[in-house]
């Protein structure tokens, strides 16, 4: 089930050439990338740890010939799934999630309705939220998003549909 | 109202905007396998800490629910043997972070000079030396974080003598002692980690008493 192995290549847009430097690439996506697993795993410690192993293991000889974007983006998926099933083992049968593992301050800021938004998101299956992240924060295209996701075109699409209906009959409710 | 797309898109835009661009020119992460040396620190000093947590935890039945895991694994052995401990004084590693350990590791003559300056106070019961060997068990079995248990070994862990006082003593003079002794890096005075081990960690910090 290694996914990084079975990357496609020929697939991979256009990105930096083979020897990309590994630090150019950290400095200039590190903070895209933080964010999008603050969007995956809730909270910003969590976040900035699985895009440092991210890095941490692309050096040397488990690195795919053409490193880009949308692979550091996959990347960052399969993080945010391990420290999710993680915490899922930790927390199994002690509770639920009901709330953003999150600062009171970072609530705040982002205001109940959001957080509300959010919260949905967070309670969603993996795939699903992975898919509405790479929708309607990253604005990829469905195929973007199959590149990322490792799944097909169809199958992106479906589950986006699914994460949206079951967001509405959540948020429907305390409306 | 917004369609719940609209919603969306404004919600995980507030919250990725919360994640500060600092500008900073952070370092590339080292290789995965290479220990660096800071980690290896850092988990040492964290394992201290959770070392003295993981008995606080054990010694009095914890309210908290999520606590109960952890304590859970660490219900035999080491950490539930050494039973209720008063203060505990750290001897310095090679890679003490401490000021009081610029001259390295502890000698041996220093922790025989420890040891007999403990042994002889009135208000001390009992001196037990844990060496490093018992403080990784400990550690390992309270450790949750996987990254700081993969960069942990045996050697990073401190010495360390656990002392149990005589009724009524003061552990707090104990520990001024106690942290002025050449090859000691910081003392704790575990009954006040215990009363306070549900509050913030500043609050935490004034339980031990890092030689200045």
């Amino acid at each position: 089930m290694d996914r990084e192995s079975q990357w496609p290549t020929a697939l991979a847009p256009p990105g930096p050439p083979p020897q990309a430097d590994l630090a150019a690439l950290y400095r200039e996506h590190r903070v895209g990338l933080v964010r999008l697993a603050v969007l995956l795993v809730g909270d910003l410690e969590t976040a900035e740890d699985v895009v440092q192993d991210v890095f941490a293991r692309l050096h040397g000889r488990r690195r795919p010939p053409d490193l880009t974007l949308a692979y550091l983006r996959t990347c960052v998926l399969n993080g945010s799934r391990s420290v999710l099933r993680r915490r899922a083992v930790m927390l199994r049968r002690t509770q639920r999630v009901t709330d953003l593992a999150d600062s009171a301050e970072t609530a705040v800021l982002i205001g109940e309705s959001r957080r509300q938004v959010l919260l949905a998101l967070a309670r969603l299956p993996r795939r699903q939220r992975e898919a509405l992240v790479l929708r309607y924060y990253l604005d990829l295209a469905d195929s973007e998003i199959a590149l990322v996701m490792g799944v097909g075109q169809s199958t992106v699409r479906s589950t986006t549909a699914r994460a949206l209906a079951r967001l509405l009959r959540e948020l429907g409710e305390d409306a | 109202m917004s369609t719940i797309e609209d919603r969306l898109r404004d919600a995980m835009a507030a919250r990725a905007r919360t994640v500060p661009d600092d500008g900073l020119d952070h370092a590339l992460p080292a290789p995965r396998g290479t220990r660096t040396r800071g980690l290896a620190i850092a988990a040492a000093a964290l394992a201290v800490v959770g070392t003295i947590v993981g008995v606080a935890r054990l010694a009095e039945p914890s309210a908290n629910r999520r606590d109960v895991g952890v304590a859970a694994a660490s219900a035999s052995g080491g950490a539930a043997s050494s039973g209720m401990v008063d203060v505990s004084v750290f001897l310095c590693t090679d890679s003490s972070p401490f000021k009081s350990c610029r001259g390295g590791e502890v000698t041996a003559w220093e922790k025989e000079n420890i040891s007999r300056a403990l042994r002889a106070r009135r208000d001390v019961k009992t001196v037990t030396f844990e060496d490093r060997r018992t403080a990784f068990e400990n550690y390992r079995r309270s450790e949750t974080n996987p990254r700081l248990l993969k960069a942990t070994r045996a050697e990073d862990m401190p010495e360390s003598f656990r002392l149990k006082l005589v009724p009524g003593a003061d552990p707090l003079a104990v520990a001024m002692a106690a942290s002025g002794l050449p090859g000691v890096s910081s003392v704790v005075d575990e009954g006040c980690l215990r009363d306070n081990q549900n509050r913030p960690e500043e609050v935490q910090r004034q339980c031990d008493f890092l030689v200045r």
